[in-house]
């Protein structure tokens, strides 16, 4: 009564139906990736902004991100923090983060970005074995946030050029950087889409009249530029004075003036391009560098790799690489004391917009005694 | 422009992937080899990533 179905045709039906139930797999684990952590404002926010509420295109696509805003009620100065600009440098979006959920003004304004560049956090660099995530352990238990790649996810700009150009300058940088933020400010109204987030950012500096912007970055400890406060010239008295203090309380940092050669980098065209004065930290990341060990969460949050340690001991690095290694928690802190000793020596500076006053940050030995992850807020339902 | 001419080669490719899958009797090691590559070009084609 019924034809006999070809074996060759129910084993096709069988594997198509096997692909299909893998890529459902497969699509849950990339699109939990798409999903933001949660991030729990601590009682300095006064608000959440968009991203889009400074420049419209943004809204309803991935670089629509969030703005902290901190506003102590006294009049005073403005201060940008990004955190997030390259997501495959944690310290800087974990400062962000723990300025979001610690950090009460008690004059002038704050505005934290954690996640600059958002769309970044979305993906991970290909060939890189790199986690998809990293855990820190809070007093009410770990949480776990995405490790992002240094560029724009390829679904929202893709494909990239052979040469990327920068937009105000004519720059020509090599192919990968069309998606890198920190080389497309100050961004363009009708650019690519990682333009179009510099673009936003610069709006609201703009719009802010945002006095100070600090960029918060890591880069491997073979980098030249490490430990390190760049600063655009109109900030080197502010960065100097901080880079002092930052010296006095121990730390290995050295101040660079930002090169007015190399375009697209927030030092330098925030600077130009607008009021603020504009520095940016790096701190000492072994799992961006290229002679490190296996990739692990492990390296990100502890940083301990042996290959480092040897290279440091036949002084091939810019940095000293102890065995215990530079974890996260002395990162995050270094960037912390910096954002700290900016403001101070801002006001110092006697600027006539007064002063921006951050409160009280957990300070450099504390956050080194008892870990980035007693400052954070324990994870709970939102 | 081009992320269309990308996504309408990716669907031609799975397309003819499936349609050689059925069309005549196959190895089955043929068939599981095509079942793999089915995998990643529908992920790309559903642009996810």
């Amino acid at each position: 009564m019924f034809k006999k179905i070809p074996s060759h045709i129910l084993s096709a039906a069988a594997l198509c139906l096997l692909a299909v139930c893998a890529v459902v797999v497969l699509a849950r684990e990339f699109t939990g990736m798409w999903q933001d952590e949660p991030i729990y404002p601590g009682p300095g926010v006064s608000a959440v902004e968009k991203l889009s509420d400074y420049f419209p295109r943004l809204k309803d696509s991935r670089g629509n991100t969030d703005i902290y805003v901190l506003d102590s009620g006294k009049p005073g100065a403005s201060m940008l923090v990004l955190g997030g600009t390259h997501p495959n440098e944690p310290a800087g979006f974990i400062a962000a983060l723990s300025l979001v959920e610690r950090c009460q003004p008690r004059e002038g304004i704050l505005y934290v970005i954690p996640r600059a560049n958002r769309s970044a956090f979305t993906c991970t660099d290909p060939q890189e074995a790199a986690p998809m995530y990293f855990t820190i352990e809070t007093a009410g238990g770990p949480r776990v946030f995405r490790f992002g790649s240094r560029a724009t996810n390829p679904i929202d700009q893709w494909p990239d050029r052979e040469v990327y150009v920068h937009a105000s300058s004519g720059q020509t940088l090599s192919g990968m950087e069309t998606r890198n933020l920190n080389r497309a400010y100050p961004g363009l109204k009708n650019g690519n889409f990682t333009e179009q987030i510099a673009f936003g950012i610069a709006s609201l500096i703009r719009e802010k009249d945002i006095d100070i912007t600090i960029d918060l970055h890591e880069a491997s400890p073979e980098y030249p530029t490490i430990n390190a406060l760049v600063s655009h010239e109109r900030a080197m008295d502010v960065a100097a004075w901080a880079v002092m203090y930052m010296q006095m309380e121990g730390m290995q940092i050295s101040l660079e003036v930002s090169p007015r050669n190399l375009r697209g980098l927030s030092h330098r065209e925030l600077g130009d391009h607008t009021d603020t004065l504009a520095v940016l930290f790096e701190s000492a990341n072994a799992s961006q560098g290229r002679l490190r060990g296996p990739m692990s969460e492990e390296l990100i949050v502890k940083g301990v790799d042996p290959y480092y340690t040897l290279a440091d001991s036949y002084g091939k690095l810019y940095v000293s690489y102890p065995a215990s290694g530079i974890s996260l928690s002395e990162r995050v802190a270094r960037h912390l004391c910096g954002i700290e000793q900016v403001a101070v020596s801002y006001n110092e500076s006697m600027y006539p917009k007064g002063q921006v006053d951050l409160g009280q940050l957990p300070g450099y030995s504390q956050l080194m005694s008892e870990g980035i992850g007693a400052f954070l807020a324990p994870p709970r339902e939102l | 422009m081009l992320k269309i001419v990308y996504l309408g080669i990716v669907a031609l490719c799975l397309a003819l992937i499936v349609v050689n899958m059925f069309r005549k009797k196959k190895n089955i090691h043929y068939q599981i080899e095509a079942a793999l590559v089915l995998v990643p070009l529908i992920l790309r084609l559903l642009l996810i990533k």
